[in-house]
């Protein structure tokens, strides 16, 4: 990672995005004067312009681009909402202002002059603009100071941290450090932003990466202090994971090298989890690159550890309908398509029960990290 | 009256009683009627002699008003005229028309032929036709010819022959209770039709008060003669059966009339036919065949396999030509025209449909133009087959969210050596199943081409209804862009609206492009 001052960095970015911006609606202009044209090139982000990057394993966007004329009855209002967007991204960046997407929204929603029409109905269509934008521009919504929601996130280990924190005043913003080590029950928080120029990690001195599904196993790991016996650092996105926390643990696993393991429930919504942290979801493919951790393992829970370490029937669930159906559509994903993971559907299908990683706790309350965790660690048990 | 009466009556009354009697079924009904009969016997006589000799035909027609119902007909064309020998039976004799015994598609396969016009001025205005033609080899004939009425046989009067320099037919015929106007049933659009679906003819009208209208050709091409052949026996009715049998075979016997007369009957098929209707009555001397003998072969036929006629006699007039001369003929601002591949209906019998929509442009209203072998059908218009096809589409699916409102022509041509008409008046097109379901798929076929042009108008007057929205975007659109490239917003605003401008100004070309042969 870059030495620079991390204030540094954010200004350089921040700039670029301005330039980006600017060269951005350059474009429309000029091509408005000499082609007689209004239009703007939006890269297609269906499912028809998605592929599975075989190589690199992960969802890519494809290369075509879809013309958006201001002139088209279809178009008309999507590219207003655009430039409305665009707009209101260049106040934030020149006024060094963070925001979420619903801020986004109530900013550019207003009665259009001369009509009953509003500029956008729904946030919906805010977001989708910014999406827009974001493969336009080639920069995440977190570079052009937009966020969602955050907040779900955190980790603790031996790990240092330098956060930028903006100045309301519109001064220079101040650096916050944290140690992961010497943190509170509730961790480190990772911010909504989690870029780079945003958040710097100083130093790591842990050696993988332990991702849990659920907030509430994550503080039991934290209690017992896992993460200084094993020297890892611990994460969790509290269930579905939002796209900042997937960005640090993509972060840990490029800028530092660090071998990253998942641990989920055994349940087709759990694996599915573990698979959004791996290859990212279909409708963010162009933001794969930087969010998904292809190489991240899965640790554990299987149904051949109900077995392996001897569970008692107690803590079988049920499989839903619900669950069979999410099952037979994961078994098409090309990350899937191993037959580890095929044996592990196959024997959830046939067994029709799943479980929690809280089941350890019908053995006794640290079972998952004096045992089960350590064991598999030991073993290397990690499906692909 | 049924065909079968009047064939009896026929040969037990005197021509002028026949005559009277079936004046309605032979087209002399109404005043206005009998005037568009009258036309149509002259108009496609010359048409027809015309193509037989190869002469693009070029037609005078010029209508005399004389008195109250009283008018005069006057038809002249540039065909290889009549041998002056011939010309009484042509204009004297009733049902003495040569194309009785043949099975081409010709026009004139409908009514009772030019000596029923003269019946009808005769009976009318007790006068003669007065005919004037020559073959161009330098001597000009004129005579005026009546019918005896007892001996259906002609009288000429005032025959005459000098030399001059010219080719054609020329017939003048007076006529009472008859009316000409422009309504639906005229003979003005009987001629206007006619000129549509003859895009090679030239025809020129003078009316009663001296307007005068050329419809030109807009084809260059004299139409293809097909070979002669004979009726096929799948396509036979009893009325020409009996026709054939008493007016015009030769044969002494049913089976060896049927052997000369109708196409691919040889002895396998009379072996066939004995054993279905018995040895007596193909034994019988064709002058005796009764009507119910005739039904009870013309059915058995139908239960015989035969080799299917030949489809080289269907003459079609061509999607380029129908296009052509509807864009003459109408003004429209979009055609789409089909011409399909030939059929069969019966079992045998060959015919093909040919389509041509046109829309807007001078178009006011809905028209449907029927014909059959180009012969236009102004009359039973409920009864057609061709309307209930049209009216069966669903022409929503095309962009036409009702007939009555659009302004659009739809042409139908049905070429057969056999028309299967209603009745004996022969101005609608029979409900039988393979010709209707042929009329909608041609139409069907064009009415697709119809919906790219309905769809891109409706299209591009949308986008124009769009601009008063888009002006009031406009100005957010500037401002936004303007605070991205901090410039004022008026300067962006006059960059893009001078963009939009220029967008509707060409879209407006566009729509006013779309249809003139813009799709060609």
């Amino acid at each position: 990672m870059s030495e620079k001052d991390i204030t540094t960095l954010l200004k350089e970015t921040d700039e670029v995005i301005l330039k980006k911006l600017r060269e951005w609606a350059e474009k429309i202009v000029n091509a408005a004067q000499a082609e007689k044209k209004v239009y703007m090139e939006v890269p297609v982000r269906t499912f028809s312009n998605v592929f599975f990057d075989e190589e690199k394993g992960i969802i890519q966007m494809g290369e075509r681009v879809a013309k958006r004329e201001f002139l088209n009855v279809g178009h008309a209002k999507k590219f207003l909402q655009t430039a409305l967007v665009a707009s209101t991204i260049k106040d934030l960046v020149s006024e060094g202002i963070t925001t979420s997407l619903r801020d986004v929204y109530y900013r550019i929603k207003h009665t259009i002059p001369g009509t009953k029409e509003n500029t956008v109905d729904e946030q919906r269509e805010s977001d989708k603009a910014i999406e827009d934008l974001e493969t336009m521009l080639g920069f995440v919504r977190e570079q052009m100071h937009v966020f969602s929601k955050g907040g779900k996130g955190k980790l603790a280990g031996p790990i240092q941290i330098e956060e930028v924190v903006p100045d309301p005043d519109g001064g220079p913003p101040r650096i916050v450090e944290t140690d992961g080590e010497n943190v509170g029950m509730g961790g480190w928080a990772i911010p909504p932003i989690a870029e780079p120029e945003r958040v710097r990690i100083k130093k790591v001195e842990a050696e993988f990466v332990l991702v849990i599904e659920k907030d509430a196993v994550w503080t039991r790991f934290h209690e017992d202090r896992f993460w200084n016996k094993h020297n890892c650092i611990i994460v969790t996105g509290s269930g579905q994971p939002d796209r900042a926390t997937r960005r640090i643990v993509h972060r840990l696993h490029y800028e530092h090298k660090l071998p990253v393991y998942v641990m989920t429930d055994a349940d087709p919504w759990g694996w599915y989890i573990y698979s959004v942290y791996k290859q990212g979801s279909i409708n963010l493919s162009y933001l794969s690159p930087t969010l998904a951790t292809p190489d991240s393992r899965f640790l554990g829970l299987t149904i051949s550890d109900y077995h392996d370490f001897k569970f008692g029937k107690e803590v079988k669930i049920k499989l839903t309908d619900q669950d069979r159906k999410r099952l037979k559509e994961m078994r098409r994903y090309p990350w899937f398509k191993h037959k580890e993971w095929h044996r592990e559907f196959d024997l959830m299908e046939k067994e029709g029960f799943k479980m929690e990683l809280e089941a350890g706790s019908s053995k006794y309350f640290r079972f998952i990290t004096k045992e089960y965790t350590p064991a598999k660690l030991e073993a290397k048990a990690f499906l692909p | 009256m049924a065909e079968k009466d009047l064939f009896k009556e026929f040969k037990e009354h005197s021509v002028a009683e026949f005559f009277k009697k079936n004046k309605q079924m032979l087209g002399f009904s109404s005043k206005i009627r009998s005037f568009t009969t009258a036309v149509h016997e002259y108009v496609s006589n010359a048409l027809d002699a015309c193509e037989e000799a190869g002469i693009l035909p070029e037609l005078y027609v010029q209508i005399d008003k004389v008195g109250d119902d009283h008018y005069v007909l006057k038809v002249r064309d540039n065909g290889p005229g009549i041998p002056p020998n011939i010309v009484p039976k042509v204009f004297g004799k009733l049902l003495a028309g040569t194309k009785f015994h043949r099975m081409i598609p010709t026009r004139g396969q409908q009514g009772i032929g030019a000596a029923g016009v003269t019946m009808f001025a005769q009976m009318t205005t007790g006068k003669p036709v007065h005919v004037k033609t020559s073959r161009g080899d330098g001597v000009i004939w004129e005579m005026d010819v009546m019918i005896d009425v007892k001996r259906n046989e002609p009288i000429v009067k005032n025959r005459k022959s000098y030399e001059g320099e010219w080719r054609g037919t020329e017939v003048t015929a007076e006529m009472k209770e008859v009316t000409y106007n422009h309504s639906k049933y005229s003979a003005y659009e009987y001629i206007r039709r006619t000129a549509i679906a003859n895009p090679h003819a030239q025809i020129t009208l003078v009316e009663p008060d001296g307007t005068r209208t050329v419809w030109y050709r807009t084809s260059f091409e004299v139409v293809r003669m097909a070979k002669e052949g004979k009726p096929h026996p799948l396509g036979i009715t009893v009325d020409d059966l009996m026709t054939i049998a008493h007016y015009v075979t030769k044969a002494r016997k049913v089976s060896s009339m049927l052997k000369n007369e109708l196409e691919a009957f040889g002895d396998k098929s009379v072996k066939e036919l004995e054993k279905l209707v018995g040895r007596s009555l193909l034994e019988k001397s064709p002058a005796d065949l009764q009507w119910h003998e005739a039904e009870k072969i013309v059915s058995a036929l139908k239960q015989l396999k035969f080799r299917s006629p030949s489809t080289d006699v269907l003459i079609s007039i061509g999607e380029d030509q129908i296009k052509k001369s509807l864009r003459a003929n109408l003004k429209p601002r979009y055609v789409a025209t089909v011409t399909r591949k030939p059929k069969v209906y019966s079992g045998g019998i060959p015919f093909l449909v040919e389509v041509g929509v046109a829309m807007d442009g001078d178009i006011q209203g809905f028209e449907l133009m029927r014909y059959a072998n180009r012969a236009p059908l102004l009359f039973e218009q409920g009864a057609c087959a061709i309307t209930q096809a049209v009216q069966s589409i669903d022409w929503k699916r095309y962009g036409v969210p009702s007939l009555n409102e659009a302004n659009m022509v739809i042409f139908v041509n049905i070429v057969s050596t056999h028309i299967p008409y209603v009745s004996a008046g022969k101005q609608a097109i029979a409900d039988v199943p393979e010709v209707v379901a042929e009329i909608r798929n041609a139409l069907m076929e064009a009415g697709r081409r119809v919906r790219e042009y309905t769809s891109k108008v409706s299209q591009i007057k949308e986008l124009l209804a769009k601009k008063r929205i888009l002006d009031h975007y406009l100005p957010e659109l500037s401002a936004a862009l303007a605070k991205i490239l901090e410039k004022k917003p008026e300067d962006v605003q006059a960059v893009l609206s001078a963009a939009l401008e220029e967008r509707y100004r060409r879209l407006r070309e566009l729509e006013a492009k779309i249809g003139v042969g813009a799709e060609e």
